[in-house]
This record gives structure tokens, sequence and C-alpha cells, in this order.
């Protein structure tokens, strides 16, 4: 997923999205893809952060397929985080390996916090933990992550919005 | 302190043991002398102590900057502008073409970001330019009026109503972080990032950190973000140099930094001493207003007792 092959369908795919800043919650699963228990989402809006820019239109699917392994972006069980196995398994051990509760996969929200948080400074906002999983990829592609017109090469749309209101 | 005095200062000190007794340190001969002899200049010493010991404001807070995060954007410049109500800039904030020299925060700007290309590294590096709010800051040791004040939130702050406008903290700073307002000919002051003090005072977190997509700055107790460095460092060995600017660094400092490529390459001062620069002339200054109120007495009775031989004679 990291061949420039498929950074330029990432791009091109992205471009097409017209994905824009907000970097909002994909708590809520678009009209397409439906909260259904167990399913992906497909479609995802991400507007709870919209500030400067508009909602960004994020196909989840077409992510799923160029990612290779869920935890690419959903990292739950990278290093010592304390999340319970329940959390996405069903504990049933003879079929564990098969039995991820997609449903219950969280995101990004799900642990990342939406507000500034001094308290707890390793943990990064929603906000940051959007732009790097996106960027993690994406900083190849064109000049993102280069220069400050990046931002709106592949995701984001103008700051119009924030500024008309 | 307690570092072997030079020159006058230090046959001055065995003096002094000689009338006040064996048992009686530097440190306790020059309160009695305060005491004494009134002199009003002494409390000078006492306070130079007072600076170095942070160890009653544990909680104080920090910024961590990781440069291996950063992507140039510059909304930590925009929000900083916008939270201290500074001049528009003469080129908008998504301007690239800022990078093509290396900036200095100004009267104008307390904060900016240049760009570094290292050989080594696929991606320019950024790296966001502040005053780094020293734990124990040098600009507070050369100011003669006592215009910097290092708070328990980390902060330095700088207060214009008593400047002069000597100077001296620019000269001081390791970072050449404080600016001069040039522009102001009636109030003329030194300007520099205040890391959001009265922000932070309210419950928030500075403009800058509170804007970075990536979570490039961040704002917590400086303990904990030197732990959550040191985690990171530990997890991503090839991530990052082992090294995190500002630990140690001139006494340690409030904003520290993480990095991907050796921090010389980014015109970090990498050789600074691990101790506050202020331990260089502390020990003098706090002896000069000793040195000067005693030796004259002392001087001056050698003198009297001289002459009243030779009349004697």
């Amino acid at each position: 997923m990291k061949t420039k092959n498929a950074l330029a369908i990432a791009l091109s795919l992205l471009a097409a999205l017209a994905v824009a800043i907000g970097a909002g919650a994909e708590a809520t699963p678009a009209q397409t893809a439906g909260p259904a228990k167990g399913k992906m989402p497909g479609k995802v809006i991400l507007g709870t952060l919209a500030d400067r820019y508009r909602p960004v239109a994020f196909d989840h699917a077409k992510h799923v397929g160029m990612a290779g392994s869920c935890a690419e972006c959903h990292h739950q069980h990278e290093g010592d985080r304390a999340l319970t196995c329940t959390g996405c398994h069903r504990m049933d051990a003879a079929v564990f390996r098969k039995n991820v509760d997609l449903a219950r996969i969280r995101p990004c929200g799900g642990c990342h916090p939406a507000k500034d948080n001094p308290g707890n400074p390793g943990m990064p906002t929603l906000k940051a933990a959007y732009h790097r999983a996106c960027i993690q990829c994406h900083r190849d592609v064109g000049s993102v992550g280069k220069d400050p017109k990046g931002c709106t090469e592949t995701c984001h749309e103008s700051g119009a919005l924030a500024r008309a209101k | 302190m307690e570092k072997p005095e030079k020159g006058a200062g230090g046959g001055r000190s065995r003096d002094a043991r000689g009338e006040a007794g064996a048992t009686v340190n530097r440190r306790d001969f020059l309160r009695v002398v305060a005491v004494a002899g009134g002199a009003a200049f002494l409390g000078t010493a006492a306070d130079a102590e007072a600076l170095y010991d942070l160890s009653g404001w544990p909680d104080r807070m920090g910024m961590l900057t990781d440069l291996t995060e950063c992507v140039g954007c510059r909304s930590c410049e925009a929000a900083c502008n916008a939270a201290n109500r500074l001049p528009a800039p003469e080129v908008p904030f998504d301007e690239k073409s800022v990078f093509e020299q290396k900036r200095r925060p100004t009267a104008n700007a307390y904060t900016v970001v240049n760009r570094y290309e290292p050989p080594k590294s696929g991606n320019p590096v950024y790296r966001k330019v502040q005053c780094n709010h020293c734990e124990e800051p040098s600009c507070a040791a050369a100011c003669p009026v006592r215009a910097y004040t290092k708070t328990p939130e980390g902060a330095v702050l700088y207060d214009k109503d008593v400047c002069f406008g000597c100077r001296y903290c620019m000269v001081a700073c390791p970072f050449y972080a404080p600016a001069y307002d040039y522009e102001s000919a009636l109030e003329p002051r030194v300007v520099k990032c205040t890391m959001c003090h009265g922000r932070v005072k309210a419950g928030g977190v500075p403009a800058c950190a509170g804007a970075c997509p990536m979570g490039a700055v961040v704002f917590g107790k400086r303990k904990e973000l030197l732990s959550v460095a040191r985690d990171r460092i530990r997890k991503h060995p090839d991530r990052y140099v082992d090294r995190i600017y500002g630990e140690v660094e001139a006494g340690g400092t409030s904003w520290m930094y993480l990095s991907g490529v050796p921090f010389g390459e980014l015109d970090f001062p990498t050789k600074l001493p691990g101790k506050p620069i202020v331990e260089n002339t502390k020990g003098f200054l706090s002896a000069v207003p000793l040195v000067l109120t005693l030796w004259p007495a002392l001087l001056g009775m050698c003198y009297a007792a001289n002459r009243n031989k030779e009349e004697k004679e």
C-alpha cells in the first residue's frame, strides 16, 4: 500500500472526494455505510471539528483495500495501551482470530479527545490523530507536508468556510 | 554558590572566616553581613539563590515540539498572531516563500517556523522558534531592573513597565529569543513569547499548541512531557535522535524538542552547558556588593591604623 501506485490511486481518489480539513468525527457513518453491526463504514463525513475547512468526506472502504491492515489506523494493539480485548473481540478462544467485531473497532474519536487536554499530553488530540494518520501515507503525495499549500492538494478545500462564518 | 571564589572575593571570605569563626560557612557569613551591615545590596545575592530553586514548583508547565511531526503549515504562527493581537503579516501565513530565509522572532511575530533540508532526511524539517522559557533564565539574571520573572506556571514573563531598554536580555539569551520593538519611538520594548500565560492561567493551552494540526506542539506539565518524550524515543529509536533538547541545555528549558536529525543541523545551539548560564557569573556577582561595601571599610581601617602609627612615630 505504500507503493507509488497505491499512492497515486489514493491521491486521485481523495482529490475526487474533495476532502476538506474539518477532520470531523468518524463517529457519524454516512448514509451509504449504515451502522449495521459487523459492517465497516463506507464513506464517512468527518465534520465535528470542521473549522477552517468544510467537513472531510473520507472514503473508508477505499482505504481498507489499500491499508493492508486495520491496525494501520486503528492502532489499538500498539504498545501498551490499556484497552480491553473484549472491546473489539468476542472472547471465544476457538475462533478468536476470525471473530473481530467490526462494529466495535473504535473510531479515532473513541480514544482521541476532541479538545486539548493538558492533563494527558501523551494522547494526541483528535485533530492531531486525523492528520497524523492521513499524512503518514500522504506526505509523499505532491507537496503534502512539504509546504503550507499542500493542505489543499489532497484533502482540504480552501479556507472559505471559516472566514465566511 | 559554593564554588571557590576567585581573586579578591576569595581572599575576603577567608579573612571573614577568621573573624566570624571557623565553623561559619560563606553563605551564613553573607547573611550575617547582610544583617549587620544593613546592606540592601545583598538582597540580590539571596534572591539569586531563590531563582535557582524550582523544587517548589513541581507542576510547572512546559511545551514539547516534535520536529518529526511538523509539516510547516504555519498554523502556529497564525494562531500566535491572533492570540496576541499582533499586526497582520506582510505575507500571508499560507505563503511558503518565507522559508527561503531563516527568520527570527520579531516584535510582530513571537514565533516563526524555519525550514531545513538536512541531507539525510527525506522530507524537509521544520523548526518552530520562540522563547524557550528557561528553567533559570539568563535574561532574568542579566536584567538590571528585574523586568523578567519566572512564573510557577513555567513561563518567563517580561514587564515593560520597569524595562528601560538596555537590551542586556537580548545579549544574554542563548536562543536569541527576545526581540526589540524598534518601530515604536516613544515606548520601545522587548517582546517575546509569553507561553500564552493568560490563557494558561484561565485553564487553556497556548494558542500555537491548540492550533497545531499535527499535535507537533504539545502543552503539559514539564515532567510529564519529559516522560512522553522519553517514551517516544524508546518506542521509535529509528525515528528520533536520542536526545531531548531542552532537558538539560542551559539548565533546562520549559520548551523541549524531539528531532529525527541531529539538532546541530537545525541551528540549535548544541554546545550550551548543561547547567544554568547564570551559574557562570552568579558567584562573582554575588560577591560584588560584599566587596564594594566591606573593602572600603576595611582598607579605611588599615589606613587609619597605619596613619595613627605614623603620627605616633
